[in-house]
């Protein structure tokens, strides 16, 4: 049985929360830079990737399930998005624009990659690691517990998983994930109940244990 | 029965923004209520909650930092590569054309050839062209009208 230890250390773990989330959170692009870019300024362009590459690399982390394609994936998207910026419509946000490219080029990634038969996600190294305990005795407490995270996310669908992700890894608001994935808010919330829902059902499976 | 499934996903939702703490203080006492008079509904709030703490202790696996001094070098390398296939490609089929120019016309001033085997060669090469115009066509089409055009099949 695994202790959760729910509450204890929730103000150590939301000041980390923060840390990460400052980090790559800043999605928002500056409409000079992006007519720079339209312009075809590819100074400009590497200032935009540059800003964006943490979040566009976390999110594809979370859809793919693997680093070498979420890198891959992120940047290939930068290039769709580099070619077709001409046509893209100013008076949008470009993150959410970009995110609709790289969620369908994950999709296609893990597509493929069930197609081939060659790795199957469950099998690739863990992309969910503990954050920071305080003793070791929590650090190997925390350990375990993300293992278990990380296999069950990996075993959700890409839509369950990124929803997940966004919320209770990466702390978006809802208002944030609407505006990321462009769907309403009441979507987010029923999407989120349907995916921890499922989360709830495959982690009672795996013999967890309710503390 | 619609009316029920409303009202169950009405519920849900209000779950969820309880358990994120992005509902008001009033929608959160509707909810404390309900959860008072239904032990499934409470055991499965309490379910939920326990496992949102535990996925919040954990955070997406960080990268080596090497790949955020490469990573715009190696996305412009990308754009790069596409634009240098884009120019060969247009090199490659511009020459290729000109050389099949070439060879039909020494072919068909050839006076050895007999008449009916350049007519061949002439219906060989009009037959080649209606295909290939309609393919291209078809996909240019497939491309303009598909809803997942993006997805590979």
């Amino acid at each position: 049985m695994i202790n959760t230890g729910t509450c204890n250390r929730s103000g150590y773990l939301k000041r980390k929360l923060n840390r990460y989330q400052t980090m790559a959170r800043n999605i928002h692009i500056e409409s000079d830079l992006l007519d720079r870019c339209r312009s075809g300024d590819r100074q400009a362009f590497g200032i935009l990737v540059q800003q964006l590459m943490k979040p566009a690399y976390y999110h594809a982390l979370a859809l793919t399930g693997n680093h070498d394609d979420a890198v891959d994936v992120s940047q290939e998207a930068f290039v769709k998005a580099w070619k077709s910026l001409p046509s893209f419509d100013t008076s949008r946000a470009f993150y959410p624009w970009y995110y609709t490219i790289l969620k369908r080029l994950s999709l296609n990634t893990l597509r493929s990659r069930s197609r081939r038969r060659e790795t199957a996600i469950s099998s690739l190294p863990g992309w969910v690691e503990p954050r920071s305990g305080e003793t070791p005795e929590s650090r190997f407490e925390d350990r375990e517990l993300s293992e278990q995270v990380n296999r069950i996310l990996t075993a959700l669908q890409a839509d369950d998983r990124e929803i997940l992700v966004l919320r209770d890894i990466e702390g978006y608001a809802y208002k944030e994930i609407s505006h990321i994935l462009n769907i309403p808010e009441g979507t987010v919330m029923s999407r989120l109940y349907t995916a921890r829902n499922r989360f709830r059902l495959r982690i009672k499976e795996s013999g967890y244990e309710y503390a | 029965m619609n009316m029920h499934k409303h009202e169950n996903e009405d519920i849900q939702r209000l779950m969820m923004a309880v358990l994120d703490g992005e509902a008001t203080p009033e929608r959160e006492q509707e909810l404390r209520r309900l959860l008072d008079t239904d032990t499934e509904l409470r055991r499965e709030f309490d379910e939920m909650k326990t496992l949102k703490h535990t996925t919040m202790k954990t955070q997406l696996t960080e990268p080596d930092g090497t790949l955020w001094t490469s990573y715009w070098m190696n996305t412009y390398a990308r754009i790069e590569r596409g634009l240098g296939w884009i120019l060969f490609s247009a090199g490659a089929t511009l020459l290729l054309l000109f050389g099949a120019w070439e060879i039909t016309k020494e072919w068909l001033a050839d006076p050895d050839l007999p008449v009916w085997v350049k007519t061949a060669g002439i219906l060989l090469g009009a037959g080649s062209i209606i295909l290939l115009v309609s393919v291209i066509r078809e996909k240019l089409f497939l491309h303009k009208n598909e809803r997942y055009k993006d997805i590979q099949k």
